[in-house]
């Protein structure tokens, strides 16, 4: 990823009045976000008003010997940054105080001056020529009969992000993030069904320039959400059983999320998070021996494929960050866990490698443990989508997540999607809807049949993974082939 | 918070001078200084401070929009600049804008403020006294306090003024037409016991009973950890195995909270109901009801919550949304009232309410156990989704110090339990009765910023529960 010339992350990132360090202080770092976002949209026909903004801050982490606090600010002169390191030094005696850290080796992050810069092949169109993009699709789904509700969006998001020890530069780093979508709901006498690009809170995000909107396939897709959501309307409800289910990508990235990414965030496993996003099922001591799925189940925490949403560098503690194995074979690995976390693992005596995890949603914000990119890896014996069918005897395939519901363990979960096919025979037959399904963490993913090759994997992502306190929506990828599951209780919809 | 009253003010005002032929602005402020302390282990784990006002600046002319958001820094000059370089920015982008059929924003003179006296404890200050209350035991927590603001401001060339108070327009040059100001000193403490590793209890100390100096806070907390020790005996008795199937179950007002949050989620909003895509369609399209004890209310004056919205228009006091288990009013915002021909009510633009009321009923605190008789006392409910959201079917968890009660008395804790069931049943068919005793909850929730919502509830006693896994 690093070369010689970064656009736009060559030079430095503004000239900042860094403040000098108190004697207290072991060592601050100085995080600066300067983000601009554009929001376009045609809603049932109306291009939606032009809406944008610049979010831009700091964020000062201080270090005593055994404590670490935090303060963040919009002022970025000489006297508002030094009354922020003040901030933060108060806040980091008083973590000290607490003994929370005491033992734990509090490693400061190193000048690494490394710079990255998103993938951009293309610019993107100029802002007429997207709407013109989205009036289109917007119109094709309009057209279609018994569709009440239309809409076709695109968020673009440009963060401009340093991080600093002192005023040595660790990184500098340029994110372009891509959101496209579509969104159909059709209605019908008492039924009503949406059906969506990727899903109603895009699940087709990846960082680049226009080459994402053609990835996505957006271009084109009004008329073909439109009449599958006319498509459910009709539909039966997916049947009650116990069989087979076949999830593609738009699916998977939200199973990979809920059952694999949030059970092995270290915080949640040290228990920082159960007052609110809750624990985990998963103990330090299951790293290396507990069998999390079946053989053919390989996970990768991979921040380094370019295009994915949440691919990055280095990390907001400063960790260089590098692709790593957490499950494989079926086989618990290692955690999402950051180097403050890693660190206070092994004091606490478990000796767990981290992951460069560590990450703030914005400016006001402080790391804490995210899961970036975590992807399912194509079987190598992996099969085409067809090939999977055809080995089903009964089962549903589903497609895109609608409905998403776990407990604070992440254990016993319920997912639905918003479109589903009975496989019947090895055959593709009815178009089903509302098909949901339900079951535990701990054994689902020992059920795992067949990851799918390289042809059917797709590279999926939310901007919208919520947690903490204070809470934080960030950006995560999720790469998956098509995968088959043995033996799950599935069902459908109705009161 | 960076920002007070008279600074908006004039940062107002400096947009409004700067106002050319036919043009309109509104500026719309979310500011707030926050503490934040997180606990594990009833020791400090997390803390830190963030001052972060964010301002929208909308400039309309004739019927086109367009809206720029910029974070202030507090310092007049730099953020008097940052705004003129908005507005020269939003009026290149009307020119090839399209026009807009929906633009609607509340025009003529108006003025409001709200400031609460209430003050808010340090949240380090309150976070170490929490911590050295719950000394010895296994307590994971969440302090926040601070002051937080909302604003409103609209200005047009040549417009009549808003005035200061009741003394008449206002004659200077960009004068506000309509100015509100909402300012609160808020927080709250929000916290788990953890008896074992998945056996605990929740509590959340937040505005009266949380108090407004560290003293009063530290009574409430040694207050609540009292209340909460009576809960830990229970945990630590045997855990009790529930097999999935219908079971009757009181529910506490802190899940009865979360089954209300799910109408938040387009429930109630005239633009999801016209679009089919409400939850609640059937109950508005008069083809479902429910049980007549349940009346719900959008009531911004109980709750604290701001009146105003982002168009500046004003919400009523009191909003009924469900009246005696049948349809009352919905959400309409400004941009609604333009799509659908309906009057607008002052909602947000999002047409979620802020400030849901529930009536109470006439089961006494003393008597829900024994009302209960045998079945589920659930104190929580966690990760609530809609399973069928045409059908109203609504998944989700029981969560902390959930427990089986036989014939009134206590039996044990229950592992987390997955409910199914559909609003027409846990709202009409399956409710007994509900509570005399309604809870006010704040919304603790602070994704991107800390919130002016609550719910005000009270406990439901239901005849099944549909438990699933």
């Amino acid at each position: 990823m690093q070369s010689a010339s970064f656009p736009g992350v060559d030079g430095d990132a503004a000239v900042l009045p860094f403040p000098k360090r108190p004697p207290a202080c072991r060592d601050y770092v100085l995080r600066l976000v300067d983000r601009h976002w554009t929001a376009l949209a045609v809603r049932r026909g109306v291009v939606q008003p032009a809406a944008g903004g610049r979010d831009r801050g700091a964020m000062l982490t201080a270090y005593t010997a055994n404590g670490v606090g935090w303060a963040a600010t919009s002022d970025l002169s000489a006297h508002g940054l030094a009354q922020a390191l003040d901030q933060a030094l108060r806040a980091a005696n008083a973590v000290e105080a607490g003994g929370l850290f005491d033992g734990v080796e509090l490693a400061l992050p190193q000048a690494l001056g490394v710079r990255r810069a998103s993938p951009h092949e293309r610019p993107l169109p100029s802002r007429g020529a997207l709407l013109d993009m989205l009036r289109a699709e917007d119109a094709a789904m309009r057209a279609v009969e018994h569709v009440v509700d239309s809409q076709a969006t695109l968020r673009l998001i440009d963060s401009d992000e340093t991080l600093w020890r002192g005023d040595a530069l660790i990184a500098r780093q340029r994110f372009a993030w891509v959101e496209p979508n579509l969104q159909a709901t059709a209605a019908d006498g008492g039924a009503a069904q949406t059906r969506s690009l990727a899903g109603q809170y895009n699940g087709f995000c990846q960082q680049g320039g226009a080459e994402v909107i053609e990835r996505s396939g957006l271009v084109g897709a009004g008329v073909r959400i439109a009449t599958e959501a006319v498509e459910l309307l009709g539909a039966p409800d997916c049947p009650s059983g116990t069989m087979d289910l076949l999830l593609a990508p738009d699916q998977m990235m939200l199973q990979i999320h809920e059952s694999i990414g949030h059970p092995l965030e270290l915080d949640r496993i040290l228990g920082d998070e159960r007052n609110f996003a809750g624990g985990s099922f998963v103990t330090p001591d299951m790293f290396g021996s507990y069998r999390y799925g079946s053989e053919a189940l390989d996970v990768t925490f991979d921040p380094t494929r370019p295009e994915q949403y949440a691919s990055y560098a280095v990390d907001d503690e400063g960790m260089r960050a590098e692709r790593a194995w957490l499950i494989r074979g079926g086989v618990l690995q290692r955690p999402l866990g950051g180097a403050l976390s890693a660190a206070r693992a092994r004091a606490a005596g478990f000796a767990l490698a981290g992951v460069a995890n560590a990450r703030a949603s914005g400016w006001h914000r402080p790391p804490i443990d995210r899961m970036a990119n975590l992807n399912v890896e194509p079987g190598p014996d992996g099969q085409t989508l067809d090939a999977m069918i055809a080995s089903v005897e009964r089962g549903v395939l589903m497609r895109t997540n609608v409905s998403w519901s776990i407990d604070d363990t992440r254990d016993k979960f319920q997912f639905g999607c918003e479109w589903g096919r009975l496989i019947e025979g090895g055959r593709l037959t009815r178009v089903v809807r509302n098909p949901n399904y339900r079951g535990r963490s701990a054994t689902f993913w020992r059920s795992l049949a067949m990851a799918g090759d390289r042809s059917t994997v797709d590279v999926m992502g939310t901007p919208f993974c919520g947690k903490g306190e204070p809470g934080q929506v960030i950006r995560v990828g999720h790469a998956s082939p098509a995968c088959l599951f043995k033996g799950v209780d599935v069902f459908g919809g109705a009161a | 918070m960076a920002i007070d009253q008279p600074a908006f003010e004039a940062l107002a005002a400096g947009v409004f001078r700067q106002l050319q032929g036919d043009e309109l602005a509104t500026l719309w402020l979310e500011a707030e200084r926050s503490g934040f302390v997180r606990i594990n282990r009833a020791r400090l784990r997390q803390a830190g401070e963030t001052t972060r006002p964010l301002l929208s600046l909308r400039l309309a002319r004739g019927a086109r929009q367009a809206t720029w958001s910029v974070v202030l820094t507090g310092r007049a000059g730099e953020d008097q600049a940052t705004l003129a370089a908005a507005l020269a920015r939003l009026r290149a982008e009307l020119d090839d804008a399209v026009e807009d059929p929906y633009l609607l924003i509340a025009r003529g003179p108006a003025r409001s403020r709200s400031a609460a006296a209430l003050a808010a404890p340090d949240a380090i200050e309150l976070a170490q006294a929490l911590a050295r209350q719950a000394h010895g035991l296994d307590l994971v927590g969440f302090v926040t306090s601070g002051p937080l603001a909302r604003a409103f401001a609209s200005g047009a060339t040549g417009a009549a003024s808003a005035g200061r108070g009741d003394d008449g327009p206002g004659d200077g040059a960009g004068d506000a037409e309509a100015l509100h100001w909402f300012e609160a000193a808020s927080g709250f403490i929000d916290y788990s016991i953890y008896r074992s590793p998945h056996r605990a209890l929740k509590a959340t100390l937040a505005g009266p009973d949380l108090g407004t100096d560290l003293a009063a806070a530290v009574d409430a907390i040694a207050r609540s950890m009292e209340q909460s020790a009576r809960i830990a005996r229970w945990l630590d008795l045997p855990a009790v195995d529930v097999p999935t199937g219908e079971h009757r179950a009181l529910l506490e007002p802190a899940a009865v909270a979360e089954l209300l949050s799910m109408f938040q989620w387009d429930g109630f909003s005239m633009r999801a109901h016209r679009t089919r895509s409400s939850p609640l369609w059937r109950l508005h399209d008069g083809q479902a009801r429910l049980d007549p004890r349940v009346s719900l209310a959008e009531a911004p004056a109980e709750g604290g919550a701001p009146r105003f919205s982002a168009d500046g228009f004003l919400a009523p006091d009191r909003l009924p949304l469900i009246d005696a288990g049948g349809p009352g009013a919905l959400l309409v915002s400004a941009r609604t009232e333009r799509e659908f021909g309906v009057p607008n009510n002052g909602a947000p633009p999002h047409e979620s309410p802020q400030s849901l009321s529930m009536a109470a009923g006439e089961l006494a605190d003393a008597d829900a156990l024994a009302a209960l008789g045998t079945g589920l006392w659930i104190p929580n409910l966690w990760y609530l989704n809609w399973s069928d959201r045409s059908g109203a079917r609504i998944t989700g968890m029981t969560r902390f110090a959930t427990l089986w009660v036989r014939d009134g008395k206590v039996v044990g804790p229950v592992a987390p339990l997955r409910f199914d069931d559909s609003v027409w049943r846990l709202f009409g068919s399956a409710l007994e009765a509900l509570g005399a005793t309604p809870r006010f909850m704040p919304d603790t929730s602070t994704y991107d910023g800390r919130n002016t919502g609550s719910i005000r509830a009270p406990s439901m006693l239901l005849r099944a529960l549909r438990i699933t896994l």
